[in-house]
């Protein structure tokens, strides 16, 4: 009954009043940076480091976590909006999402993301609650051929990502993969494909590629044939899911979660791969298969519970082992450091508070999120629904400044103009981007 | 575009494919291929560019012997003016400041549209846009990037002393 | 519409025509700091100077009444930082924060666009870890750093050491103990310190000469077992564990250190004045703790730091050549 016991001392930590406020007030902050696109969690945790110095350890650590998860809930918005993936594990929900609120679904595809992700969040609190340590162990035993496997599933999965042509698809995986090799060789220490540049010797930003091709490459899209074509939203019908939607999210829903939460504890990309390989799984299982790449809700309901589940779940190294699954992560591992609190496996025997405080924090901020962002739904909708040639002109402002909040680098946004030059290109010939983005990630 | 490319899509794809494939092979011979117990630095890249190139050749090949959608009108314009006002942005960003940088970039982006006129509602917009992004980038986040670039530095020392 | 333009285009000419005959105004160090301080940390959010350098600048806000803006600039094994703040202004509002990495990268990188000793001058390494030899127990019998020079002579290439990547401190820190004890250990680099702590707990590698920070945690969890600490002194974050020479290896000495330097032709006064500041930061309390935690000391400061800075390079760079260390 141990793990009731920390629950309990774990809800009575969260449940104060300065808990509840800095909670709220992470996950409105990530929610928000989560919408802004190219701004992450990792420059924004970074930035509020400082200030986390007065507040108490446990505050401090729910508020940082309520960004980062907040995040996650924030980035699906812009994504199902105007097509632009924030995060990592966007990417996908901006298939369908996109699709959807272009047929004047958007309201209800942001409810399924919220809903969903709620779902999964609830979910996996409870297993970290649960199964923490023992989890840790099996990540632990994962090597170099497990990694290995878990890429190669990941590439046959990319394959199935594509809805056009299977060889057009096949090429965008190995561009993908050709751009993940650019950067510094982690064995031999060779540059590649740098072609000088200093700013290449790390490789490519993810959200670099992911603004230019799916984001500016829409802009540019959109703006082709403004006049015989209305390229905003069409009527918006309903804002929450309908009966039959409720009905068609729940498998998606459950197959998701289950997903995203074992690929969530590993290590490095498990996370990332875990809405790509909900949305590669339904392709195959689901009964409106047919249906997905043309605005399925499938395609919302379980990339958005998979890339919950792994971002909850990629605590688990963090709160157990003091090792950072991902540079969030690294930043939460120095804010403890700096609470005089050392990170690492006595966290959990040590400081019960801390371990079971954040981990309660988590669900509660997760019931915010959803009271939070199911009445932005109306409002996010009314902005997406003004003509399409007063909206652009902002969104192109927030990448910018977004893209040069990176690593403040004006090459940075270079890049990302070359790539919506690429993405538009890529557009005009049916080369779909989702599978170059996930042979990008594969090949990092 | 010829008659006898019958699907021009798979004809230019094939043709960006095999010239990256070709691209990156070339850059990749610079790189110690290694074997396959133990691989160098060159090996993952050109295995990927010769793949690369192949499905360039398939694509070619039926881009001669499939009927296919034809290319649909590219819009030049709007391509060139987004993509110019973002790399407009990044040359002026850290020069003239943020202030100059997005306006030049919100006025040349929406240039880019058919729809765009340069009304009193416009300028009111962009004014809006950028001091909220100035608000909640620069002065709430504290992002480090400069309102006013050193170019215009001393500008502000003009205003300071008009004041 | 036309006229507009015209107008509009008149104004930024009348302009651009004031401001070009108007000079800056030259700063003076009786007011520093009269606007925001940027300390450029050539590491992305997150990485290797973060947990010092985002304290420091903290403190330093509340001293100074100016913020202190950490501007990460990551890329390249922060050589690509370093370079944009070599051409930073020298006017006393920009400085560098840079580390080890960058006393190692002369000698591994083939060209830089910057030079560590001419384009900035030295304030205060504001903290020094010491490397910490430590073995997974699952993988490694050895109870003592004697034990396991006995066992890697004995297998000679069986044991696997993990690093931060090529030319990390952790990388030569493990170049250096192979040459002085006359080992051969095979060499696993990782993206970071923390995908590489990852698999020597899960057993993927064997030992590594992983920081003080990062291992002191594992270390106390009793997941790996410290051998001996790279250094002169034992720290109190791991009172117990032996120095290289108490273990045998005299001479087996390395850190990972952070240090803040100006941008070269910074007036004299306000580089002082940061000095003084930073020494007087380093004092506070919120500091100490957060330096203890990671078993971090306080290193040279001023003309100090500048030997030291010219000895790592040397020392490092005699490593890194007889281990032929490169990136290309």
């Amino acid at each position: 009954m141990e793990v009731f016991d920390g629950l309990a001392l774990g809800f009575a930590t969260a449940l104060t009043i300065t808990n509840l406020s800095y909670c709220l007030l992470g996950v409105f902050l990530g929610t928000a940076i989560g919408v802004l696109p190219g701004l992450g969690p990792a420059a924004t945790i970074a930035i509020l480091l400082p200030a986390t110095f007065a507040l108490p350890p446990v505050t401090a650590l729910i508020m940082l976590a309520g960004i980062f998860y907040g995040a996650q809930y924030g980035g699906s918005t812009t994504a199902i909006l105007v097509n632009l993936p924030g995060e990592t594990s966007s990417v996908v929900t901006a298939l369908d999402g996109y699709q959807m609120a272009r047929q004047g679904k958007a309201g209800r595809a942001l409810a399924t993301a919220a809903i969903a992700s709620f779902f999964a969040g609830t979910v996996c609190t409870f297993l970290i609650a649960l199964f923490a340590p023992p989890l840790t162990e099996i990540a632990l035993k994962f090597g170099p051929a497990e990694y290995f496997s878990l890429m190669v599933l990941g590439l046959i999965a990319s394959i199935v990502l594509a809805s056009g042509s299977i060889l057009h698809a096949l090429g965008m995986i190995i561009i993908g993969l050709l751009l993940g090799v650019v950067g510094t060789d982690v064995n031999a220490g060779t540059q590649r494909f740098t072609f000088g540049f200093l700013e290449l010797a790390d490789g490519i930003g993810f959200v670099i590629v992911a603004m230019g091709i799916f984001g500016i490459g829409e802009i540019v899209a959109n703006l082709e044939n403004e006049g015989t074509r209305d390229v905003s939203i069409k009527t918006v019908s309903g804002l929450m899911p309908t009966r039959e939607d409720w009905r068609r999210m729940v498998a998606p829903v459950l197959r998701g979660t289950a997903l995203g939460s074992v690929l969530g504890i590993l290590p490095g990309g498990g996370a990332a791969l875990a809405s790509f390989g909900a949305y590669a799984l339904e392709k195959k299982v689901s009964r409106n298969r047919a249906e997905l790449g043309k605005g399925a809700i499938e395609g919302v309901a379980a990339p958005e519970a998979a890339n919950n589940a792994g971002a909850q779940m990629s605590f688990i190294p963090m709160l157990t082992l003091g090792i950072p699954a991902n540079p969030v992560m690294a930043l939460m591992i120095g804010a403890m450091i700096i609470q005089g609190i050392q990170p690492g496996p006595s966290v959990i025997k040590e400081q019960p508070a801390l371990f079971w405080g954040v981990i309660a924090s988590m669900w509660i901020g997760n019931i915010m999120l959803l009271v939070l962002n199911l009445p932005l739904i109306g409002l996010w909708v009314r902005m997406i629904s003004v003509p399409y040639h007063f909206l652009y002109p902002s969104i192109l402002a927030f990448c910018s400044i977004g893209v040069l909040s990176l690593s403040n680098s004006p090459f940075d946004v270079y890049l990302m103009a070359l790539f919506g030059f690429l993405g538009y290109v890529f557009k005009k010939l049916d080369c779909e981007p989702a599978p170059l983005l996930l042979g990008f990630i594969l090949g990092r | 575009m010829a008659r006898w490319i019958t699907s021009p899509r798979d004809f230019w794809t094939g043709l960006i494919y095999v010239g990256l494939g070709a691209g990156g092979l070339w850059l990749a011979l610079d790189y110690k291929f290694g074997t396959v117990g133990r691989m160098g630095p060159g090996y993952f890249p050109r295995v990927l560019a010769v793949i690369l190139i192949a499905i360039g050749l398939v694509s070619l090949f039926r881009a001669f012997s499939s009927k296919g959608e034809p290319v649909t009108h590219i819009a030049i314009k709007p391509l060139l003016m987004i993509v110019g006002a973002i790399v407009a942005y990044g040359l002026l960003v850290h020069t003239a400041g943020l202030i100059v940088a997005l306006l030049v970039l919100i006025l040349m982006g929406a240039a880019g549209s058919s729809q765009f006129r340069f009304d009193v509602k416009a300028i009111v917009g962009m004014v809006l846009l950028v001091a909220a992004c100035s608000a909640v980038f620069v002065k709430g986040l504290g992002l480090p990037i400069p309102l006013v670039g050193p170019w215009l530095q001393p500008l502000l020392g003009v205003l300071g002393t008009v004041r | 519409m036309q006229t507009n333009r015209r107008a509009l285009l008149a104004l930024c000419g009348s302009a651009l025509a004031s401001f070009v005959a108007i000079s800056t105004s030259p700063v003076t160090a009786q007011t520093w700091p009269d606007k925001p301080i940027t300390f450029v940390n050539p590491f992305a959010a997150g990485g290797g100077t973060d947990a010092f350098a985002r304290p420091l600048a903290a403190e330093l806000t509340k001293q100074l009444g100016q913020s202190v803006i950490i501007d990460n600039k990551g890329g390249a094994g922060g050589t690509l930082g370093a370079g944009v703040a070599a051409r930073a202004a020298k006017d006393g509002y920009t400085f560098f924060v840079g580390a080890v990495h960058h006393t190692i990268a002369p000698s591994i990188y083939a060209k830089l666009t910057y030079d560590l000793e001419k384009d900035f001058e030295p304030i205060a390494v504001v903290a020094m870890v010491p490397h910490v030899v430590v073995v997974n127990p699952a993988k490694v019998q050895a109870k003592s750093l004697k034990e396991l020079i006995e066992f890697a002579k004995a297998n000679p290439g069986k044991l696997s050491f993990g690093s931060a990547g090529n030319g990390t401190s952790h990388h030569l820190a493990g170049e250096m103990f192979k040459a002085l004890t006359k080992t051969d250990l095979q060499h696993v680099p990782y993206k970071g310190a923390g995908p590489m702590m990852q698999d020597l707990l899960g057993g993927q590698i064997d030992m590594a000469f992983d920081g003080l920070g990062s291992s002191a945690s594992q270390i106390k969890g009793g997941k790996i077992v410290p051998l001996a600490l790279a250094a002169k002194e034992r720290s109190s974050a791991v009172a117990d564990v032996p120095t290289s020479a108490e273990a045998g290896v005299a001479g087996f000495e390395a850190s990972a250190w952070y240090g803040v330097w100006a941008i070269a032709g910074t007036p004299k006064e306000i580089k002082d004045k940061m000095a003084a500041e930073i020494a007087k930061a380093l004092k506070a309390e919120s500091i100490g703790s957060v330096w203890a935690a990671q078993g971090a000391k306080i290193g040279p400061v001023g003309a100090d730091m500048a030997a030291f800075v010219k000895s790592e390079i040397e020392n490092w760079g005699k490593i890194a050549k007889g281990a032929n260390v490169k990136i290309e």
